[in-house]
């Protein structure tokens, strides 16, 4: 994960997006969202190998697979959601941006649905006040 | 991280906006426009490609 390599990346494209927006404001857009979208590309491409440990520490722990499988879920949610809604606000469509932001949000709670359920029955075991 | 892509894009950017000062100064603006819109449509099948490349990614890492 080279750090150096993303950031002249972004410098540059910067540079470069600044000299288009005189003349074709797209172009300088076109040019933002496809450096976000390498750098984030190099940054999923060395995440990998961090997602297969944390696998390998929940399958030899007593913990369900299916509560990390479901964090996962919501983190790569939180990611595209991220994602799209800077890229929005970068193109100043304010409106689709929180737009998608609140999407990102119910999506994740669907997800996490099930999580919640479960640990609120749980909570009611302990406490005994469950029926 | 292949940044060829980045200048690719602006190189496309750059040429389409000297033609497009070319083609008004000789009096085709339709001229223009159609070659701005060429232009634009080249970049985005560039850019489409890479952003299916990331989602794609993104679900196999994740686990959609």
């Amino acid at each position: 994960m080279n750090i150096i390599s993303i950031c002249v990346a972004a410098i540059v494209t910067s540079v470069l997006a600044v000299l288009l927006k005189k003349h074709n404001a797209e172009y300088s857009l076109i040019l933002t969202v496809c450096c976000v979208t390498l750098i984030l590309m190099y940054l999923i491409s060395s995440v990998v190998f961090a997602v297969s440990g944390i696998e390998d520490i929940f399958a030899n722990s007593s913990i369900d697979i299916t509560y990390m499988e479901t964090l996962l879920k919501c983190v790569g949610i939180c990611f595209v959601t991220e994602f799209t809604c800077d890229c929005c606000k970068d193109a100043s469509q304010n409106a689709l941006s929180s737009v998608v932001l609140m999407s990102g949000r119910i999506c994740v709670l669907i997800t996490a649905f099930p999580l919640f359920k479960e640990f609120l029955s749980l909570s009611l075991d302990l406490t005994g006040g469950g029926g | 991280m292949d940044v060829d892509m980045i200048f690719k894009i602006a190189a496309v950017g750059i040429i389409v906006a000297v033609l497009n000062q070319l083609l008004i100064r000789s009096g085709r603006e339709d001229q223009a426009l159609l070659t701005t819109i060429a232009g634009l449509v080249v970049a985005l099948m560039m850019i489409i490609n890479e952003i299916s490349d990331l989602f794609d990614t993104i679900k196999q890492v994740f686990g959609f």
